[in-house]
């Protein structure tokens, strides 16, 4: 006889979560959350019913929901750590312009940075994780009666990953002398920023390529752009303002002119 | 007894179909497509269930499936005189028109506030417009491009088309105006591109119902710096114009594009009073 594997409360959760990723990844993302269920997703990962079934016992939710709900989460934690990663290369590469003391070279220095940086982001969302992630969100922005436990779901984790950018950028700011203009916040632009990285994503699927040219290289070369890439440098110059707390600012006007 | 009409199968499809655009069309396509069942399109043609579903059985999907893909490729091709952009244009023409004297002054940092304030109240009026029955429709063909592992032929041949033409209508609206103030693509750029961005940056207002989304922005960019509210579509779209256009030479107007956007050294109001 086969000995069954014991699963502590933590472990039977992440298989069950696990689990449910790896049905989605297999089934494709055409139906949506609504077809992986919890049934399914406990057989494939072999954890007993009744443990499973006690781990997905909300106070609110019947096991379903809750599931569904540590699903999305989950996805979208995953696409969160992603966009911090880019972030964390765009910190590193900023400090080089700590040294340099010219307005102009920092702004062509931060350009070259959302460039590089909206690329890789572009590159990892392009996974079938982050399009589920994206078709979801606009799927429950359209429906009439969203499912609340899946609304909050996405406020929770949207209100996280905007933070985690948030803070990101402003770290990227400082560097280059930059804040928010006094009206808006952080938080807001990187809600756009996120908006812009969803609609964009999903256009991959249309006719037209996603990667622009544009002559923004050291000589005036031209240089591959993602379409998000293009919007955040808009974002940069509709909604920041130079620090006038600090000595030294990119001077943005020079990436108009 | 009521003799029952026969179909072929070419006109079950057809005649369950058009039920099922009936049902979109009463219960909105808020929902989405997943509310449309094929039972109730059946009941509601009358077409006899077993060839019903004869007709929407194939290799790769659920009947409800294959249903729903091709009334999304039926509402996609019923739906094709999608907006034009003219409401759009005649929107712009009325900017335009209450700002005469702007537009007249030749005065390039008029120019760039009127170009500036024409794009934030488009971009109000255009989002309304998507919030439509046509921007669902278009919205949830994308959404099922994107998510379907063997999206439907037909409605990846539409939808290209589709999003192609709507492109080159907003190309055709943008370019006597991007004239009219001056500008022009920059170098490896083209109108088109710059259309088919907005064409992109459109589907922000449908994520705007989106209750963490909803705030809207504000900027100072009133005449005299008062605070004005701008939406995700508009302050995207602006955004766009400063990365993806440039005064033109050639030009007898002249744009300052570069008076919108804050300098390192900010000129206090009262400077500017001399």
């Amino acid at each position: 006889m086969v000995r069954k594997r014991r699963f502590s409360a933590v472990e039977a959760r992440d298989e069950v979560i696990q689990a449910g990723l790896e049905i989605l990844r297999e089934q494709g993302l055409e139906p949506g959350l609504s077809r992986v269920t919890l049934n399914d997703s406990i057989a494939a990962a072999g954890v007993p019913r009744p443990s499973a079934y006690r781990v997905f016992t909300g106070p609110d939710l019947a096991p379903q929901d809750e599931f569904r709900a540590a699903l999305l989460v989950s996805l979208v934690e995953r696409f969160g750590a992603t966009a911090q990663r880019s972030v964390g290369v765009v910190v590193g590469e900023g400090k080089a312009v700590l040294e340099m003391d010219d307005p102009v070279e920092a702004a062509s220095v931060l350009r070259e940075i959302v460039r590089v940086a909206s690329l890789a982001e572009e590159e990892e969302m392009r996974t079938a994780l982050g399009a589920g992630f994206s078709t979801s969100l606009i799927a429950t922005a359209m429906d009439a009666e969203p499912d609340p436990a899946t609304v909050e779901a996405f406020k929770t984790v949207f209100d996280s990953i905007t933070d985690r950018y948030a803070n990101a950028y402003g770290d990227v700011l400082k560097l280059f002398g930059l804040r928010a203009q006094p009206q808006t916040s952080l938080k807001q632009i990187a809600a756009l920023i996120v908006q812009a990285a969803d609609v964009t994503l999903l256009h991959n699927f249309g006719p037209f390529a996603s990667r622009k040219m544009r002559p923004t290289g050291p000589g005036g070369e031209m240089q591959e752009w993602s379409t998000l890439g293009i919007v955040i440098e808009g974002y940069i110059l509709t909604l920041l303002e130079p620090d006038p707390n600090v000595a030294f600012s990119a001077d943005l006007r020079t990436l108009v002119s | 007894m009521a003799k029952k009409r026969r179909f072929s199968a070419a006109e079950a499809r057809a005649e369950v179909i058009k039920a099922g655009m009936k049902l979109v069309a009463e219960v909105g396509t808020e929902p989405g497509l997943a509310r449309v069942r094929l039972n109730d399109a059946i009941a509601r043609s009358g077409v006899p269930r077993p060839s019903a579903y004869r007709v929407f059985t194939n290799s790769e999907r659920l009947p409800q499936s294959e249903f729903r893909a091709a009334l999304l490729v039926a509402l996609v091709r019923e739906q094709a005189p999608i907006s034009d952009g003219s409401q759009v244009f005649d929107a712009a023409s009325r900017v335009l028109a209450n700002n005469k004297d702007l537009l007249d002054s030749g005065s390039p940092t008029d120019l760039a506030w009127l170009l500036r304030e024409f794009i934030r109240v488009i971009g109000l009026i255009k989002s309304n417009e998507l919030r439509t029955f046509e921007s669902a429709i278009y919205s949830m063909s994308l959404r099922s491009l994107a998510m379907d592992p063997y999206p439907d032929p037909d409605l990846v041949h539409l939808f290209d088309s589709l999003i192609r033409r709507i492109t080159s209508d907003f190309a055709a609206v943008y370019d006597p105006v991007v004239k009219q103030f001056g500008l022009r693509p920059r170098a490896g750029t083209s109108v088109e591109e710059f259309a088919e961005l907005t064409v992109q940056a459109s589907g922000m207002a449908i994520l705007q119902k989106f209750p963490s989304f909803a705030e809207p922005v504000l900027r100072p960019t009133g005449r005299d710096g008062e605070l004005l509210e701008w939406d995700a579509l508009a302050v995207t779209v602006h955004g766009l114009v400063l990365s993806m256009l440039e005064p033109d030479p050639e030009s007898d107007v002249r744009v300052d594009l570069a008076s919108g956007v804050p300098s390192a050294a900010p000129v206090s109001p009262s400077q500017l009073g001399d």
